[in-house]
């Protein structure tokens, strides 16, 4: 492949030019959020599966029950397997509520993630749109030509006036890289949280999967394999369910997390070389 | 060899042209940082756009998002500000061709009293 169609797609310009380049990770990140939305869909089908196989079973491992109450003798085993369908419901129900928890808190940070691209493509265009044209005069400022004939201590004070301008450009252009950080530690915090999401997701999709297959495979009289089934699915999902609610209500290291974001910038902030001691820009000429 | 003149009048010239040179330069600095000035203005997030992972912690977003807007809101008035100071160094620097015009390039007012001139 040649390098061309490598960056096809991709505008690649000199330094001093436009937006030189979309991280194609950016893409990443819908692809996550399109992953989640997939396992939402899929995982909503494999619960209808489940809950349908398991009422079949239940329905006919009843019709059998009921068959085999005209035998008193088995009277005994009956009630054992009738507390087998009841564990079984209840089973199904725990699974199937865990489940909901999860397709709940999922479709919530779907719904809520459509903007959180801007937060890579603010940070992209600080360096882009800012950054690049305020730094690109830093050495244009120091003159040199015609201006080098002009002698005497005024030359002298207008050069140090043009030192304290480069000084306030430096200090500005490290306030807006500050600010392109902040914003890449709270996409960066969203976009591992939308990655994990999908990865649990993924585990409870191959989880409720694999128990429809087995439940399709297991006859009206298997209740202890069914139920060992069930139990199975609910760990499983029980554990990634829990991780990704932890993740979510894990309150207060995520405030400390954003707090320390905070802390950074604006302490970034309160560095005020090169700039007057109220945080403005430095007057040229000396009132 | 001797000392170069640097008060004959070819040499007073050329440096008057190359301080207006400079203002010209220093007005094209102040229409760069204005332009610069509005489009950090324009770099508004919505509180939505911290908010994937805040679904049961809203105070968070707040935060971040406020940290943004006022950072954002103090960096686009310091680039006015440093639009308006570029402009005023390029006015300096005219009148102090006008001074050196008018006085053969022997002026001893200083800077600060000529751009105050």
């Amino acid at each position: 492949m040649t390098v061309s169609a490598h960056l096809k797609g991709h505008s690649v310009t000199s330094p001093g030019g436009g937006s030189a380049y979309t991280p194609i990770s950016i893409e990443g990140f819908d692809r996550a959020v399109s992953l989640v939305e997939q396992f939402i869909a899929k995982i909503r089908t494999e619960l209808d599966n489940l809950i349908s196989r398991v009422n079949t079973f239940i329905s006919n491992a009843q019709k059998e029950l009921e068959d085999s109450w005209i035998d008193s003798l088995f009277e005994f085993f009956n009630n054992d397997i009738s507390e087998g369908l009841d564990e079984i419901r209840q089973l199904l129900e725990r699974a199937t509520n865990k489940i909901s928890e999860l397709l709940e808190k999922a479709e919530k940070s779907v719904a809520g993630s459509i903007a959180v691209g801007s937060l890579f493509s603010r940070a992209l265009d600080l360096g882009d749109k800012i950054n690049r044209p305020l730094t690109g005069m830093y050495g244009e400022m120091t003159g040199s030509g015609e201006i080098d004939f002009w002698r005497g201590p005024a030359k002298i004070t207008y050069e140090k006036r043009v030192g304290d301008q480069q000084n306030a450009l430096t200090n500005a252009s490290d306030k807006v890289e500050s600010l392109a950080s902040f914003l890449g530690d709270a996409a960066t915090a969203n976009m591992t949280y939308m990655a994990d999401l999908g990865a649990r997701m993924g585990e409870v999709y191959g989880a409720v999967a694999t128990t429809c297959v087995d439940l399709a495979a297991a006859s009206a009289g298997a209740i202890t394999q069914v139920m060992e089934a069930l139990a199975h699915i609910s760990e499983v999902i029980g554990t990634a369910v829990s991780q990704v609610i932890g993740y979510i209500t894990a309150l207060g290291a995520r405030i400390a997390e954003v707090l320390n974001q905070i802390l950074a910038l604006e302490t970034s902030k309160s560095d005020l070389t090169g700039l007057t001691p109220d945080g403005t820009w430095p007057a040229p000429v000396s009132s | 060899m001797t000392d170069y003149n640097w008060f004959s009048s070819a040499p007073i010239e050329a440096a008057t042209e190359g301080i207006r040179a400079e203002a010209k330069k220093w007005y094209g600095f102040a229409d760069t940082t204005e332009t610069i000035a509005q489009q950090m203005a324009s770099m508004t997030l919505q509180p939505a756009a911290f908010a994937v992972i805040d679904v049961s912690a809203a105070m968070t977003t707040v935060d971040q998002h406020g940290a943004y807007t006022t950072t954002q809101g103090w960096l686009t008035q310091l680039f006015r500000d440093a639009a308006q100071r570029f402009n005023e160094l390029g006015d300096a620097l005219k009148k102090c061709a006008n001074e050196y015009d008018e006085t053969d390039g022997r002026s001893a007012a200083s800077f600060d009293k000529i751009a105050k001139s």
